[in-house]
């Protein structure tokens, strides 16, 4: 074999190699998800003030997602979200207030976005609601007018679900986010500022008691939230009576 | 298909055509015959230009003014005369196609007017297979979709202006004994505009059923008005 054939079968062979290993780093299956001692641990190195002392479940929302909610050693309930990254499970968000939140699984994808929330006093809540709500609004400017229709959406649970909960952001509400993106990728780049209603749109909550008055209880939690790498969860804000149509 | 506009897909490619066209006559009449990546390096270097945006029927066209990328290849070719006798056209070439590309643009305009009238909301919701309607407010009715009466109403539809500052104060917000009822509270999803138009839409409904508003780049209000 000649010194040149030589190199070629070299490069290429490291040329495969490097590939292989591209692609077990990045795009490999999942390892089965840790068990629950380890989970307390990565909790805890990562974000020493959440003092994670319980696992209390796991739920896969897919196979490179997950979402753990734990109880603190001072008895508050936490959560955090881990994701398959870099051929391992990384803890993306901790969160030791359990106040709802939105996960954006995949941002550009509705249909994965997921309400989720821990540790709400069940005892003092009658019903929960989750809303999707765009503020009415309306623009003139240089004779063209523009009108946006006030949206208000809403899932109502009952009691039993109050606790604590994982659910995907119902179906219309997917259909009306993704026309939003739809209309904005036939937005051309050089096109005059419209108003683009999604930029505006943002989920909310509340609660009521058995009297049927707003409920606040859930909102005296305190705790706090520690995130690490990318930020694709929000906190979903209260929503008070007088904002409500 | 549903996301870009086949007029101006065509009207690009028509644009190219004319390009490869002007380059192959160029190349045929040269003696002396430059390696063919080079004179494709030289005619994409010689589209650099400076441009101004104006809007015309609508649209945003980009006029070209200074031929930039031809006076980089000059500046690079300056001392090599002969070289430079061969590129230069090549190099005005690619900066004249600025003009054609504004040309094909705007012949792109009346052609899209004609296929998918904008004041037909037609253009906008052809295929309604799909469809379907979300209640987007409280004060939405409980009411589906009936998709014959939709594609027989149509055509009819009266374009009509957008109030939208009447609207907005005729929805009173600011009782806290009184229902605040949307004008809109419906939303059209599912459907699709015509083939090749580009035309995408947010479509929301009236609350009587009868109006529709069409939210593109600007709003058209269209209402059947019998």
């Amino acid at each position: 074999m000649t010194k040149k054939k030589l190199w070629l079968v070299v490069s290429v062979g490291m040329l495969i190699l490097s590939a292989l290993l591209i692609y077990w780093f990045y795009f490999s299956k999942p390892d089965s998800f840790p068990e629950n001692g380890r989970l307390v641990q990565d909790i805890n190195s990562l974000y020493p003030e959440a003092e994670a002392a319980v696992i209390q479940d796991t739920i896969m929302t897919d196979e490179y997602h997950a979402f753990v909610r734990f109880i603190t050693e001072q008895g508050n309930y936490g959560m955090s979200f881990w994701s398959w990254e870099k051929h391992k499970w990384n803890v993306s968000t901790i969160d030791t207030s359990g106040g709802p939140s939105i996960w954006k699984v995949n941002e550009m994808d509705p249909s994965t976005y997921h309400l989720v929330w821990n540790g709400l006093p069940e005892n003092q809540i009658q019903s929960m609601n989750f809303y999707f709500l765009i503020k009415r609004n309306f623009r003139i400017s240089d004779g063209i007018e523009e009108y946006t229709p006030g949206v208000q959406m809403k899932k109502e649970l009952n009691r039993l679900e109050i606790s604590r909960g994982i659910f995907k952001i119902p179906e219309e509400w997917v259909s009306v986010l993704n026309s939003y993106s739809e209309l904005e990728a036939a937005k051309q780049p050089s096109m005059f500022d419209t108003m683009f209603p999604v930029s505006s749109s943002f989920f909310a909550w509340n609660a009521y008691d058995d009297k049927d008055n707003i409920s606040y209880v859930g909102l005296q939690a305190g705790g706090s939230s520690f995130h690490n790498g990318q930020e694709n969860i929000e906190f979903v804000r209260f929503l008070n009576e007088m904002e409500i149509e | 298909m549903g996301n870009v506009n086949i007029v101006e897909q065509i009207m690009s490619l028509v644009g190219l055509l004319v390009l490869v066209f002007f380059a192959y006559r160029i190349y045929q009449k040269l003696s002396e015959k430059p390696k063919l990546w080079k004179v494709f390096v030289i005619i994409m270097v010689g589209l650099f230009a400076f441009t101004f945006n104006i809007s015309m029927f609508g649209i945003m066209v980009k006029i070209p003014v200074l031929p930039l990328g031809v006076w980089i290849l000059y500046a690079i070719f300056r001392k090599k005369e002969e070289q430079w006798q061969v590129y230069r056209r090549f190099a005005w070439l690619g900066f004249v196609m600025n003009f054609v590309f504004v040309i094909t643009t705007l012949v792109a305009v009346p052609i899209n007017q004609m296929m998918y009238p904008e004041n037909e909301p037609a253009s906008y919701i052809s295929t309604i297979h799909d469809a379907s309607i979300v209640h987007i407010h409280p004060s939405a009715e409980k009411s589906s979709l009936n998709k014959e009466i939709l594609l027989k109403e149509i055509g009819r539809l009266k374009e009509e202006p957008v109030r939208s500052h009447e609207w907005y104060n005729e929805t009173d917000m600011y009782d806290p004994d009184k229902e605040v009822i949307e004008r809109f509270p419906y939303q059209l999803v599912g459907f699709k505009p015509k083939w090749g138009s580009g035309l995408n839409t947010i479509v929301y409904i009236e609350k009587d059923g009868k109006g529709l508003l069409i939210q593109k780049i600007n709003f058209i209000f269209g209402r059947n008005t019998r």
